[in-house]
């Protein structure tokens, strides 16, 4: 069974390249157009084997979600990645410590990515 | 009026990425239901291939072959066989012919013994009793004689009867094994042949996963114009209620100091320490770091 992957960004061209990156390898995808709109997804599905997250996003920003993310009851284990244009070293300390697993910077390399995802989804 | 024409910029850019990657999307589905898959580095992926598959139903053929030409072989050693037992029933004819013969020349010899026991008169009367005893054993002889070479005659016409059958069949079965063989053969070759045709196209998938990875990361320039956008944008709004609002404008220091606290990319705070600089496009296209795993 395909395991699902939930994509988080505001910019929806940039939604479905990770998306195309990820079926492509035979993932399911959900998207959310920022923090707010992804935790309302994840209230939906039963189970997200990964999230694929941008960090400046408008109503919530990634390292709010992913804060979020680890305390909620059904999700809190679901390893998050960080995709991003921000290269600040201060906002990567902010993501670690909110509970991500992986920072990868934009603009990515799709072979570079499905490695990290395949490294961290869930079984 | 500017806010207006840079939001239009913006909306344009991202719809219209949004629909040529969504395009290229399906440029890839086609080409992989056409069987361009590419090699994905997924082992499932790899065992499943169909030149692995092909090379397996090549492999199951050719025992097949063998096995038919054993066939023949076991066939041919049979008719040798039956062969031999023709001659061996040849043999026994010249036996039965043998025992015929011995019993006609009993016979004329218990003749013979009877007309010397005549002679002898009342001495020779009982070996004219056992010269009798003899000619009716050599009659029985005679008889059996003829009826072993009757059966021999019989059993060696259905001998030949049956050498010449499985002469016949072995021909028949040389002639249908070539035949099979030759077809296998023909399907071994087609096969050999769409083994090939499908390990190119599954290098061609490799090449065209590849282009589409290249492409999936030049579109990516979008997002980070967006960004760039957006930040413009906002500054624009700032200074828009900056100039209608009672206060005096802050001082130009002042301001871009503000603008650089709302950058989130590295070239815009480059583009900001040295604006009269020329900006490389390639830094928006280059994957710019490894992953970092926490």
């Amino acid at each position: 069974m395909a395991k699902t992957v939930l994509i988080v960004d505001d910019s929806s061209s940039l939604r479905t390249v990770v998306k195309l990156s990820l079926t492509r390898a035979g993932y399911e995808t959900v998207e959310a157009g920022d923090g707010q709109e992804a935790l309302v997804q994840l209230e939906k599905l039963s189970k997200v084997h990964l999230i694929v997250s941008d960090v400046n996003m408008p109503n919530m920003d990634g390292i709010t979600f992913v804060s979020k993310v680890k305390q909620h009851p059904r999700h809190k284990f679901t390893p998050v990645i960080l995709l991003t244009t921000e290269g600040q070293d201060a906002k990567k300390q902010q993501g670690r410590a909110a509970g991500a697993k992986a920072w990868i910077m934009k603009p990515f390399n799709p072979p570079q990515l499905l490695d990290a995802v395949s490294k961290l989804v869930l079984p | 009026m500017w806010l207006q024409h840079v939001n239009s910029v913006k909306s344009q850019t991202e719809s219209a990425i949004t629909e040529l990657t969504s395009g290229l999307a399906s440029i890839n589905n086609q080409f992989e239901k056409a069987g361009f898959k590419g090699a994905s580095g997924n082992a499932q992926d790899q065992d499943n291939t169909t030149i692995s598959l092909l090379t397996l139903c090549e492999r199951q053929l050719q025992p097949v072959i063998r096995s038919m030409e054993n066939i023949l072989q076991s066939k041919g050693a049979l008719v040798s066989s039956v062969h031999n037992l023709s001659m061996a029933t040849a043999e026994l004819t010249g036996m039965a012919t043998d025992v015929s013969r011995i019993a006609a020349q009993t016979n004329i010899l218990a003749i013979n013994a009877a007309i010397e026991a005549a002679r002898a008169g009342d001495v020779g009367r009982g070996f004219a009793v056992i010269a009798k005893e003899i000619r009716a054993l050599s009659e029985v002889s005679a008889k059996s004689g003829k009826q072993i070479t009757d059966r021999i005659a019989q059993v060696s016409t259905l001998m030949e009867s049956t050498v010449k059958t499985a002469v016949d069949a072995s021909a028949h079965d040389k002639t249908a094994i070539a035949l099979s063989g030759s077809v296998v053969e023909d399907v071994l070759a087609h096969v050999r042949q769409l083994g090939t045709e499908s390990e190119q196209m599954r290098e061609q998938g490799g090449v065209i996963r590849e282009d589409i990875d290249s492409l999936l990361l030049n579109l990516q320039f979008q997002d980070r114009v967006s960004q760039i956008l957006g930040v413009i944008d906002g500054d624009m709004r700032r200074l828009q209620d900056g100039v209608g609002g009672a206060a005096p404008l802050p001082a130009a220091a002042d301001w871009l100091q503000q603008l650089q606290g709302h950058y989130t990319m590295d070239e815009q705070r480059k583009v900001h320490a040295a604006p009269t600089a020329s900006t490389s496009t390639a830094s928006l296209t280059r994957p710019t770091a490894e992953v970092e795993f926490f």
